[in-house]
C-alpha cells in the first residue's frame, strides 16, 4: 500500500463512522422522542391534569381552554423542564459561561427566533391537529401529515443551505411518508370536518418543525449542540408559559384562570412526570441537532422522523403493556400493518444515506480490477 | 480569571479567518492560553466540532496525512461561504 492509499483508506474510513455516527444520533434522538411523547401524554392523565380534561376540576375549563390553553401549558411546563436539565448539562461540560455568551450572540438569537416557531407555533399547532382530528374518531389521520416536516426540512436545506437532494433521497422521503401513513392508520377516504382542520394544523406544525429543524441544525455549526439545545428549551418553555399560554388564556376569555392553572399545575405531583419527559425531551431535541449536522438535514430528519412509529410505541409499552397510570385497555398494542410501517421507514432511512447506484457502480469497479 | 471573551465552539471558527490549514492539534495548541481551563477544549472534542464545520459547508478538508503513529491528521481551511457566514453572524 502507497502512503496516499493509506490516506485514502483512512479518511474513507473516518467518513464512513462519521456517518454512523450522525445516524445513531438522529435515531436515537427519534427514540428519545417517543418516550418523552409517552411521558407528556401520560403526565396529562395524572391528578389536576385528569380533572380539567374530565371537564371538572377547579378551575372548570371550557372546550377551547381544553383544547388550546391546557396544551400551552403542558408543553411549556415540558420544555421549561427540558431547558433546566439542558443548563444542567452545560455545566457539567464547564460550558455556562459560554452559554451566557452564546444567548447574548446573534447566532444565539437566531435560535431563540428558531424556538419561538418550533416551540410555541408549531407545538400548540400539533396538540390543535391532534385534539381535532381525535375528536372527529380518526387522531391516527395527522400523524403523517405532521411527519411531513422531513421533507419540508429536507426540502428547505436545499434551497436554503444548498444541501444535497439527489434522487434517492426524494424516493426515501416517499417511502418515509408512506410507512408513517401506514403506522397512522390515515384513511383519506374517511376524513370528517373536524380532521380536515386538524390536517390543516398537523400541516403548520410540520413547516414550523421543518423550518426549525433545518435553520437550527445548520446554526450549531457556528453554536456548540448542547448550549444551542438549552437555549433552544429554555426559550421554547419561556415562551410557551409568558405568553403562548396568557394569550390562548385572554383568548378564552378567561385571562385571570392564568395563574390558577399555573400553580394548580406546579403544586400537583403530576409535576414529577413532566419532569421526566423533560428530561426525554432534552436528548430528543439535541440529538436531532446534532444528527442533523453531522449526515445532514435530509437524513437526519428521517432518522428523526421514526417518531411516527416509537411515539405510539413507547404508549403502549408505557401506559399499555405496564399499565403505569391505570387505564391499560385504553392504550391496545400495535397492529402488524404498524411494525410493517416501521421496516419501511428504516429501508426508506438508509434509502436516503446511500446512494444504490453509487453502491453497483462501485462494487462493478471493485470486480472489474 | 475569566479572560474568555467568546464561546469556544465561535473562538475555533475565528481562528481560521486568516487563511490557515490547521488540524485539530494546532487548533488546541493555539487556543490552550486563552482556553486552557475549558473542558471541551481537547483533540477529542474539537475534532467533532472540525467535523461538523466541515459537514455543514463552513470549512473545507485542504490535505490529510497519516503520522507515524498511524493516525490520521487532516488539515481544514475555511472557504468563503464559512468566511462569509463568521463575518456576518461572529
Amino acid at each position: 500500500m502507497t502512503k496516499g492509499e493509506g490516506v485514502a483508506t483512512a479518511i474513507a474510513a473516518r467518513r464512513k463512522r462519521f456517518l454512523a455516527r450522525g445516524i445513531a444520533f438522529a435515531g436515537a434522538s427519534g427514540v428519545c422522542y417517543g418516550l418523552y411523547t409517552a411521558f407528556l401524554t401520560l403526565a396529562q392523565t395524572q391528578g389536576v391534569w385528569g380533572e380539567w380534561f374530565a371537564g371538572g376540576g377547579n378551575p372548570p375549563l371550557s372546550a377551547f381552554a381544553i383544547t388550546f390553553v391546557l396544551a400551552s401549558l403542558a408543553s411549556g411546563i415540558n420544555d421549561l423542564f427540558s431547558g433546566i436539565w439542558s443548563v444542567a448539562a452545560c455545566a457539567r461540560n464547564g460550558q455556562l459561561a459560554d452559554l451566557a455568551m452564546t444567548f447574548r450572540s446573534r447566532p444565539g438569537l437566531a435560535m431563540v427566533a428558531c424556538a419561538a416557531i418550533g416551540g410555541p407555533v408549531a407545538s400548540t399547532a400539533y396538540v390543535v391537529a391532534l385534539n381535532s382530528a381525535t375528536s372527529a374518531g380518526n387522531p391516527g389521520v395527522i400523524v403523517p401529515i405532521a411527519a411531513l416536516n422531513c421533507a419540508i426540512g429536507a426540502i428547505l436545506g436545499r434551497l436554503l443551505f444548498k444541501q444535497e437532494l439527489k434522487a434517492h433521497m426524494i424516493a426515501g422521503i416517499a417511502l418515509c411518508l408512506a410507512s408513517a401513513a401506514v403506522i397512522g392508520g390515515a384513511s383519506m377516504s374517511s376524513l370528517a370536518p373536524d380532521a380536515v382542520i386538524g390536517c390543516l394544523f398537523a400541516l403548520v406544525a410540520a413547516f414550523g418543525w421543518g423550518f426549525e429543524g433545518c435553520v437550527a441544525g445548520f446554526g450549531t455549526a457556528l453554536i456548540d449542540y448542547r448550549v444551542g439545545i438549552a437555549i433552544r428549551q429554555l426559550s421554547a418553555g419561556v415562551l410557551e408559559l409568558v405568553i403562548a399560554f396568557p394569550l390562548l388564556s385572554l383568548a378564552n376569555g378567561h385571562l385571570a384562570d392564568a395563574p390558577t392553572l399555573i400553580v394548580a399545575a406546579f403544586s400537583d405531583p403530576s409535576i414529577a412526570v413532566f419532569a421526566l419527559s423533560g428530561l426525554f425531551a432534552m436528548p430528543a431535541f439535541s440529538f436531532w441537532y446534532k444528527g442533523n449536522s453531522m449526515c445532514g438535514t435530509a437524513l437526519g430528519m428521517a432518522c428523526n422522523g421514526m417518531y411516527a412509529f416509537w411515539g405510539p410505541f413507547f404508549i403502549w409499552l408505557i401506559m399499555g403493556a405496564l399499565n403505569v397510570g391505570g387505564m391499560s385497555e385504553s392504550y391496545p398494542p400495535l397492529s402488524a400493518a404498524q411494525w410493517l410501517g416501521a421496516v419501511a421507514m428504516v429501508a426508506g432511512i438508509f434509502l436516503i444515506a446511500v446512494d444504490p447506484v453509487d453502491v453497483l457502480r462501485k462494487r462493478k469497479e471493485e470486480r472489474d480490477e | 480569571m475569566n479572560k474568555k471573551i467568546e464561546p469556544l465552539s465561535y473562538a475555533i471558527m475565528k481562528l481560521f479567518r486568516d487563511g490557515k490549514a490547521r488540524s485539530v492539534a494546532g487548533v488546541v495548541n493555539e487556543l490552550e492560553p486563552l482556553y486552557g481551563g475549558h473542558r471541551l477544549l481537547n483533540e477529542k472534542d474539537v475534532d467533532e466540532a472540525l467535523a461538523t464545520a466541515k459537514e455543514n459547508g463552513l470549512l473545507d478538508e485542504s490535505r490529510a496525512e497519516v503520522d507515524e503513529g498511524g493516525t490520521l491528521r487532516i488539515f481544514y481551511t475555511i472557504n468563503d461561504y464559512g468566511q462569509g457566514m463568521v463575518e456576518k453572524y461572529l
